[in-house]
């Protein structure tokens, strides 16, 4: 999404205001983007390219778009606390399922995750893997 | 398991000047939609319901965007979420 090669309806759905992320998601995010030099990994890839753009790209990948939602922990966690699912949950699925909750959303993710579709069938969410 | 019973989490006043996603009624247990209610009330309050709106422009120079398509390609974001979930949990797919 945030280098422009999402598929179009996510793009439409960023422009009306309608996607959300977490915390969570986001703070994973920066970190898969900026740990190491490890083989694989985007830093070292990035290391090809001019200072300048390389610089410009952390930046970008950083900063989270104004249109992206992100609802503070205040907001979520007394949600993400009552969540009546059967089994537990880490925090990364906690928060979004809250958020989804909240803002009577679906969840879309890259990879599906048993324990984040069962909560999310638990509560009723709509719950979609993006290929 | 609490009882479930269709509860709107989307009250009329609280959808005023937004747009709701794809799912917009959830069964809830009535005492975990209390306290959803209340958290939405507040997001709103704190204006982070609804997320802005408005064009949206990639930052990302061209010539970079192939580097991280390729990235993604090759499977190097799954491998740095491995990574990060090794060191903490709380970010692992579970």
């Amino acid at each position: 999404m945030l280098a422009g090669t999402a598929p179009l309806p996510l793009t439409r759905e960023l422009e009306a205001g309608d996607l959300y992320t977490t915390g969570c998601a986001y703070y994973r995010l920066g970190r898969a983007v900026t740990a190491g030099s490890g083989s694989g990994s985007l830093s070292r890839l990035l290391s090809a390219l001019e200072p300048g753009i390389r610089s410009q790209v952390l930046v970008a990948l950083r900063d989270l778009p104004p249109n992206i939602g992100l609802i503070h922990h205040r907001v979520t966690v007394p949600v993400m606390l009552e969540l009546p699912v059967r089994r537990a949950l880490n925090m990364i699925n906690a928060e979004t399922l809250a958020v989804a909750v909240l803002i009577g959303g679906s969840v879309a993710v890259t990879a599906d995750t048993p324990l984040l579709r069962e909560g999310a069938a638990d509560l009723g969410v709509d719950y979609r893997v993006l290929s | 398991m609490p009882r479930y019973d269709r509860v709107w989490i989307c009250g009329c006043d609280l959808r005023q000047g937004y747009r709701v996603g794809m799912a917009t009624e959830f069964p809830l247990d009535p005492e975990f939609a209390t306290v959803v209610e209340r958290a939405r009330l507040l997001a709103v309050e704190m204006g982070e319901i609804p997320a802005r709106a408005g064009k949206f422009e990639p930052t990302i120079p061209p010539e970079a965007r192939e580097v991280i398509a390729e990235w993604l390609r090759g499977g190097g974001y799954e491998a740095a979420i491995a990574l990060i979930a090794a060191e903490d949990p709380d970010l692992a797919d579970q």
